[in-house]
Order: C-alpha cells, then structure tokens, then sequence
C-alpha cells in the first residue's frame, strides 16, 4: 500500500480511536491490522493467521509441558517451516510453486518464482520469541486468541518490524490506552518525518541504485551508488518505515522499540550494529548469541577467544541469511562477524576519551565497510558485486542517473543534520508551536518533494 | 474476551479531547495543501517552470515537444524563426500529446514538432514512464479535454488520496532542479554515452502492431484541439544511429496509424524522411552522442535539416 494512503487511513482511525472502549478499540486494531495485511495480498493472510494460531498453541503445550524440550522443537521448527519453504526452499532445493499462492515478480523480493509473504521473517521471529520466552518462563503461556492474534498482526510494525517482546508489547496492546494529547504532535511530526526518509531520499536514490546495477560497464560512479548509494538508501527506507512504524503506534498510545541509534555516528562497527535494527540485534543477542556462547563456551573448554570468535561467526551468518538464501548474504554475515572479532582483537576503547578527528575517521571507515558489505545484499550476484568493486578503480564515472540530484543532497544533508543533532544531544522537547509548524513544513515537503513513483520498502523482502 | 483489569479501564477511557486535536490536524493539513496550492498555481503560471511560461517568454512560434530524444535532437538557434524545446527527459508520447492539447492556449504558436523516440511509440499508459506527464499536471489540469484522462496515469496505489498540492510535485522538483530553463539544450547532463553499431531485428513483427489502446482517447483529444486552433503539426522520428524506418518493420504501422488517427489536422509527416543528406547525418557517429541522443553538432544539423524539410514539404505562413 502506498505510504501516503496507509497513512491517511491510520490517521482517520487515530482521530475516532480514542472516543472508543476498551473492547472496541481492541477490535478496531485487530481488524485493521488484518485489512492492511489482505490489502497487499489477501493470500499472505492464511500464512499470517496460521503462524500466529501455532505459536498461540504451541504456547499452551510448551507451558504445560516445560520440561520436554522436544516439544519446544517441534513448536519452533513448526514455525520456521513457511519461513524456509517461502524464503529457502527454492534457492536452496530447486523450484517448486506453493498451491494458493500468486506467482509474482520480486515486487515484494520473492526469489525465483514465489512471493514471500511481506513481513514472515518479522512476524516468525517475533512469534519465536514468545514461544522461546514461555518455555523459558520470563511470560506466562497466552490464553486469549484475540491478544495473541493483535500482538502478532500490530498493523504499524506488523511488514518490517521493529521485532516486539510479547511481554511488552501484549500489554499495551490489550490495556489500549488512551493516547496522551501531549503525544499526539511529536507522535505525528515521527511519522512525517519518517516518511520524508522513505519518499524524499529512499524512493528517490533507489532509482539511482537500481539503474547502476542494470548498467552494462559499470564506472566509479556507479560503485558508489551502488554501495553508499544503497546504504543511505536501505537507511532511509527502512529508518523511515521504523518511524513511521512508531509514530503510528504513539497515536494508539503503544510505545515500540526505535530501531535505529543514529547508527552512521558509530566510532566502529560494534557500536554500528547497536545502532541498526535494534529490535532484530537484541533478539538475536537473546534468543541466539547468548545460548549459543555458553554452548560454545562449554565445547571449547573455557577458552573465550574461540567461544566467541565461533559464536559470532554462526550468529552472524545466520543474520546474513535473515536477510536473504544465497551466497553473498552469507558473505555479508561472515564479513561482518570477522570484522567484529578484529575489533574486539584490538581490545576495550573509550569513544568518550576519544579526540573527535580519531571518532570522525572510525565513523568515516565504518561506514565505508558498511557500503561496501551492504552491495552484497543489493547484488543479483557475486560477479556483478565483483564487477562493482572494481569499478572503484576505474576513472570511467559510468552511467547511473543521479534522479534529481540537488533535492536527493538537500534531503541527505537534512537528514544528517537531523542525525547528528540526536546522535550528540538529548532529543529536544519542543514547544507544542514549533511541533506542529514542522509537522506543517514536513507534510508540505513530503507531498511536494517525494518521488514520483513510490517503491514498496525494501526491507519488506527481507 | 477477558474483563480488563482496573488499570486497563482507567488508561482507556474516552477522550474527547485527544480525538478532537487528531481531527484538527487532519484539518489543519488539508487546510494547508489548499493554500500551498493555490500560491504554487500563482508561481508556477509566472515562473520558468512552467513551459507555456517559456514559450510566452520567448514570443516562440514554434515548439517542440517530446522525449529525451527531441531534447537533444533539436537546437533551437538553428531554427529560422522563434523556436523553443521543451521536450523532457524520461517522457513517453503521453506527454507529447498533453503538450500539444496545453499549446492551444499560445496563440502565437503555429506550429509544434513533436519528436517520436524512434523505439517507443508502442507504450501507453502501462508504461511506468507515463506518470511523468504529472510533471506538467498544473498545466493538464487547466484543459478541460484532458484533465479527467490525467487520474489514469495516476498510480493506482495512490488514486485514493488527492491533495490540491500534488499535482505541483512534478514542477517543485522542475523549479528545484533548474530544469524548466529555456536555453540550448544542456549536452552536458547527458551521462557518459558511445555509439555502437545497433544489432537490427528486421524480422517482421507476426501480429500488425497497434497503438496502445489507452492512448485512443488522448490522440482523439488531441484531433479536436488542433483542428479547432488551427495550429501545424510536424510529426517526425527522432534520428537513430545507422537505423531507417524500414530497419524497424514494427514501428511503420504505427506510424501510419497514428497519422490516420490525425487525419483532418494541419500535419506534416516527415516520419519517413530518407534523403541521401539525413542518411549521411545519422551515418556520422560525430552526430551522435550515444545511438539514439545527438551530439550538439548533431542537433544543428538535424535541426537545419528539418527546417528546410518543413519548408519543401509542408510550407505554411509560419516564417
């Protein structure tokens, strides 16, 4: 669904929301969250409902039966099964075509032949996450359906995330607060200025990047945009679908986890990955990270550099593959964790009693590592990614369009200043006055200044 | 369903309040997009983005339209009388056609060459291209023969909203960017581009090609305004690096097609011009900056060229 229309609708509903009761206002966000969900393909809906109903049961069964981790296998395989069978299974055991479900193009970033349903991997995780944290005691099994199913299809973060504990977010949730009136302006000028990063920067970059990877000879020019280019690119999509995620969520009265930490502020690449996706690093850290160090730790007979050189290369090839089935993702993974375990080779640095020329370098050669990485989870293919990289090397500029160049620096300029402001500062308590002429100046930026022809987010076909 | 807890009820209870600041916003941005657009109406109708402002400008008596191809194809001094391209980058013969409807209301305009892209006549409204007519909308939507066919072209993902603003989104970039300017084409914008010998399918296409059926309505428009403004018509095919119309045996249907559907306007097809002069123009790669833009060499010639064609073959009082 278009972003400016998801977002009108949801600010309709956000103006009666709060002159409904409790039980309506839990209908209301029920029943919304599953309309926007069919309106993008009413055939992802069964795979939304079926994953959500197992968890739900699967919840009930591994309460009462804690002590069987069996079952809590069973449980959590049974959950990954439509993830590999939409994501995995053609790229990994060839081609198949699952009955029901329309054959499409990479719209959404089905790979090969299937459409993977928008936001599995989100809703899977999330959905382990609650199984996990019942066998594990930290919440009670649920027993309500209509709470489970509202915590699973919370329409703002419902495609990409922020990924949600259930103990957090089920409650909010079912207790359907009122949203505070002081809340409303700085919950409207997020969502605004979320969308400005997708329309104004994201959609309009993508452009640029998608043109550099079909070009035939590639030149230094389109490396960039294809490296950095992306890197802004995915930041602005999927920054913005965050906040957009929360400042919709505000206008319900829920408080969701804010995904990015100015993350290009980053002194190295540690500090980078505490910064990006937050909701999904916290839940691997979790669920995956921490189980799989003290098997590690246990396996390797206490010796800290293996246990944790090892752990963070399976955690981080197995977010490589989160993001996608094929080779250069797992490179993507791998590079990152080598690259971490180098850091941390180097031992425990201060950024605070860092003098700022040493921060400014670790910011500029992190985010240069992370352009260059991020190409792997662009590329089509390794050879293309190869062509790219040495592309850098050539003094031919190349080929790729820059689409509308002085309002894409003005808008990456803008955002930067932005970043920076939060990165160094407490965000600013602004007065009610000031809050709404933003929100005036953002709206009329966005509808004057977003690209033409929106793009769906690109961490949707993740 | 489960009775909520006391806490639940009392963070939940109506609000009268809150609703009413919700509602009030959503006012308020209405409020506001009806205002910024009635001052970006003002602006852009005295303002160098918008075209008509351009021909007005330059008192022009002749105006080319069309896609990237005519932009560079066509170098305004090198035409005998008040010539202005406002041709764009990226636009398909939808907009040739809206340019040509809005041109009614410069009377000083006797003739519009439209430039044809000498590979895309076929596309129509499915064509993602096509939404760039909404660079020109403030302009499509003053013509009332046009106007409604404009909320086609719309995504169909965004047709629900509709902000009075909008459709100044295409002209804000324009003003931003410095496009709208009215000056000899900008060559240096092009990227980096090489001629290269085209690999011709000269297989005749099985099914006669047609013009895309939801452009019908359009070209039908587009008979009516020119009749009634008596305006010339000057259809040609942008210049190809070593390609002829026969070269291309899908695109000559078209073209007489599109020429049928005109019938009755004040037309000038130079669409088959195959002289010996223009068959050594498009020979000389220095003509060309990749196979199918011109170099700035290119266009004047190119544009001399036509010049005299018009003149042999379709001589009018214009001059």
């Amino acid at each position: 669904m278009d972003p400016h229309l998801q977002i009108a609708i949801t600010l309709c509903l956000a103006a009666i929301y709060p002159l409904l009761h409790i039980h309506l206002r839990r209908i209301v966000l029920l029943t919304a969250s599953y309309a926007f969900y069919a309106f993008i393909n009413f055939a992802f809906l069964p795979i939304l409902a079926g994953v959500s109903v197992s968890a739900f049961l699967g919840g009930i069964a591994v309460e009462r039966w804690r002590k069987s981790n069996i079952l809590t296998t069973v449980f959590i395989v049974l959950l990954l099964t439509p993830l590999v069978l939409y994501k995995y299974w053609e790229t990994w055991f060839g081609s198949f075509v699952l009955p029901g479900i329309p054959v499409s193009s990479l719209q959404f970033g089905g790979y090969g032949s299937v459409l993977i349903p928008v936001g599995l991997s989100f809703y899977t995780f999330q959905a382990l996450g609650y199984l996990i944290d019942v066998h594990r005691k930290t919440v009670s099994a649920e027993h309500n359906i209509l709470r489970f199913l509202l915590y699973m299809a919370f329409f703002p973060q419902l495609l990409a995330g922020p990924i949600e504990r259930y103990k957090s977010l089920s409650r909010q949730l079912w207790s359907a607060p009122t949203p505070e009136f002081e809340k409303i302006g700085p919950a409207v000028l997020i969502l605004l200025y979320g969308l400005f990063l997708k329309t104004v920067i994201g959609d309009r970059i993508g452009v640029a990047v998608d043109e550099a990877y079909l070009a035939s000879t590639v030149g230094w020019r389109d490396a960039v945009t294809a490296t950095a280019g992306f890197t802004i690119q995915i930041f602005a999509d999927f920054a913005g679908y965050s906040l957009i995620a929360v400042g919709t969520a505000q206008l319900f009265g829920i408080d969701l986890t804010n995904n990015f930490k100015q993350p290009f502020f980053s002194h190295n690449l540690v500090e980078f990955w505490q910064r990006w996706h937050i909701s999904l690093t916290r839940w691997i850290g979790d669920y995956l990270y921490r189980p799989l160090g003290r098997l590690m730790w246990r396996m390797s007979d206490g010796h800290r550099m293996i246990a944790e050189s090892l752990t963070s290369i399976v955690v981080w090839v197995v977010m490589g593959l989160w993001h996608g089935p094929t080779l250069p993702f797992v490179i993507f993974g791998a590079l990152q964790a080598i690259a971490m375990q180098a850091i941390r080779l180097l031992g425990p640095d201060r950024p605070a009693m860092m003098p700022p020329w040493r921060l400014g370098l670790g910011m500029l050669a992190t985010f240069l590592f992370i352009s260059v990485t991020f190409g792997l989870i662009r590329t089509p293919d390794l050879v293309t990614y190869a062509g790219m990289l040495s592309a850098f090397m050539t003094l031919a500029p190349g080929k790729a369009p820059a689409v509308e160049p002085t309002i894409l620096i003005i808008g990456i300029i803008i955002m930067f200043i932005v970043e920076f402001i939060f990165r160094f500062r407490p965000p600013p308590r602004l007065p009610p006055s000031y809050t709404f002429a933003l929100i005036g100046l953002l709206f009329i930026i966005t509808v004057l200044f977003g690209y033409d022809q929106s793009r769906s987010f690109v961490y949707f076909r993740f | 369903m489960t009775n909520p807890d006391p806490l639940s009820t009392f963070v939940s209870r109506p609000s009268w309040h809150t609703s009413a600041l919700v509602m009030a916003l959503i006012a308020c941005l209405l409020a506001i997009d009806r205002v910024t657009a009635l001052m970006l109406d003002f602006a852009y109708a005295h303002s160098g983005a918008s075209p008509l402002a351009q021909v007005r400008a330059a008192n022009a008596d002749t105006v080319v339209v069309g896609t990237s191809t005519a932009k560079y194809a066509f170098f305004p001094k090198s035409w005998p009388s008040q010539m202005v391209n406002i041709a764009q980058d990226g636009q398909t013969v939808l907009f040739s056609i809206g340019m040509a409807v809005a041109l009614r209301d410069s009377p000083n305009v006797k003739r519009i060459i439209v430039g044809i892209d000498p590979y895309d006549l076929r596309s129509g409204l499915d064509n993602p291209s096509a939404v760039r007519i909404w660079r020109i909308a403030p302009l499509i939507y003053k013509q009332p023969e046009i106007a409604s066919l404009l909320e086609r072209t719309r995504p169909a993902t965004q047709a629900p909203i509709s902000l009075a603003s909008w459709r100044f989104r295409g002209s804000a970039h324009k003003v931003i960017e410095r496009i709208g300017r009215n000056a000899p084409p900008p060559y240096r914008s092009l990227p980096q581009g090489e001629v290269e010998i085209p690999v011709l399918d000269r297989t005749p296409p099985k099914q006669k090609p047609r013009i895309h059926p939801s452009l019908h309505e359009y070209l039908l428009r587009l008979h009516d305004v020119l009749i009634a403004s008596g305006q010339q018509l000057v259809l040609v095919v942008t210049p190809a690096y070593l390609n002829l119309r026969w070269d291309l045996p899908d695109q000559t249907p078209l073209l007489d097609e599109l020429v049928a559907r005109l019938s009755g306007v004040k037309l000038c097809d130079l669409t088959k011009l195959e002289t010996e002069q223009y068959k050594s123009l498009i020979r000389d790669p220095e003509n060309f900056h990749d196979n199918i833009h011109l170099t700035r060499k290119g266009a004047k010639r190119y544009t001399k060229f036509i010049a005299r064609s018009v003149e042999s073959s379709c001589p009018s009082s214009v001059h």
